[in-house]
């Protein structure tokens, strides 16, 4: 094991592309599968921050998720697609999560009350810059997984609607209507906030 | 915040606005140690810890057994390849005690790719030692030297 500082002294392994990196780490180069989640771990622990609501959750699926990458490095074909193939994982373990939360609907109530409770907790609720930002981020919280994933990699993380298809195992056309969608139920629910604004 | 009365406006103002969540500088290195492989990554299944298991206690049950000469029936290579099997297990076995011993006491044993597998030698020791016998086999033997 390495440390960051360690990582940041070897630009070396930085400036090599993903695909070089990828050979090595599939020879067991911990470094070089160290300067890969460096290249790549601002990306999932954004996405998973805004899928889950909250940080320490995200950081703790992200670990996961580079874990399950490297556990299964020969199952990726290398295409220049590693950006859309880390968010797949991440996607299908924030699925993953949301199928175990479902088996549990009986203690729906009690799950709900808790997860409310923790998400007021999480320092980086708290830190939130406004009023507008936590009504916005309640409302993408409440949007379905399907339309919520497409939205965040598109509207906050930027990526091309080739690439979210790609880490969503879906065509680019579901994505953009999918897409449309997620924006005019963000709308909806931000609505009476923007009216009580205007009238207030 | 101006009052922007077009809603794809003021949504897109909202969604640009977000921060930006960094990693921490904790997720490398807390990747790196799980992925790291163990200071010994044991092959050995868990159905080959069962088997030698099961073995080190028929072979306790039955001390006298093993310093019987073959029936005639057996064949001999077939003998040489159990009491290598023997021994090979005797030795595993005697590696799980030597880490428990040593304040180890979780083996990785594999993954199901949705969850790793692991032995607790504590648990497995408590267990034996509940039914009266110890980690390590108490029988010997052709060719072990005696006590």
């Amino acid at each position: 094991m390495y440390a960051e500082s360690q990582l940041l002294a070897g630009p070396r392994a930085l400036c090599l592309s993903d695909s070089e990196l990828l050979a090595r780490s599939r020879a067991c180069d911990e470094q070089a599968f160290g300067a890969l989640i460096h290249r790549h771990q601002d990306l999932v622990v954004n996405y998973l921050t805004r899928m889950l609501g909250c940080r320490q959750e995200a950081e703790d699926m992200a670990q996961e998720t580079f874990v399950r990458f490297f556990r299964h490095l020969d199952r990726y074909t290398d295409q220049g697609t590693l950006r859309a193939y880390l968010l797949r994982i991440a996607t299908n373990l924030v699925r993953s999560r949301a199928r175990r939360r479902a088996r549990w609907h009986a203690l729906e109530p009690l799950v709900r009350a808790s997860e409310r409770h923790r998400q007021t907790a999480c320092p980086q609720a708290e830190a939130l810059a406004g009023e507008a930002q936590r009504q916005l981020l309640d409302a993408i919280a409440r949007l379905e997984l399907r339309f919520r994933a497409p939205l965040i990699l598109r509207e906050i993380e930027g990526l091309p609607y080739r690439q979210i298809a790609r880490a969503l195992d879906t065509n680019e056309g579901t994505i953009k209507s999918r897409l449309h969608r997620a924006r005019a139920l963000l709308k909806d629910m931000l609505e009476p906030y923007w009216k009580g604004r205007q009238s207030s | 915040m101006t009052q922007d009365p077009d809603p794809d406006h003021q949504l897109d103002a909202l969604l640009a606005g977000l921060p930006h969540e960094t990693a921490s500088a904790d997720l490398i290195p807390a990747v790196l140690a799980r992925v790291a492989p163990r200071p010994r990554r044991l092959t050995l299944g868990l159905a080959a810890l069962a088997a030698a298991i099961a073995l080190a206690l028929t072979l306790v049950s039955h001390p006298n057994r093993s310093r019987e000469q073959p029936s005639p029936g057996v064949d001999p290579s077939q003998l040489e390849a159990l009491t290598q099997q023997y021994r090979q297990l005797a030795s595993e076995l005697e590696t799980l005690e030597l880490l428990r011993a040593a304040g180890r006491p979780i083996v990785y044993v594999g993954s199901t790719g949705r969850a790793d597998i692991v032995l607790d030698l504590e648990r497995l020791a408590r267990r034996r030692k509940n039914q009266g016998t110890g980690m390590a086999p108490a029988t010997f033997l052709p060719g072990d030297p005696q006590p």
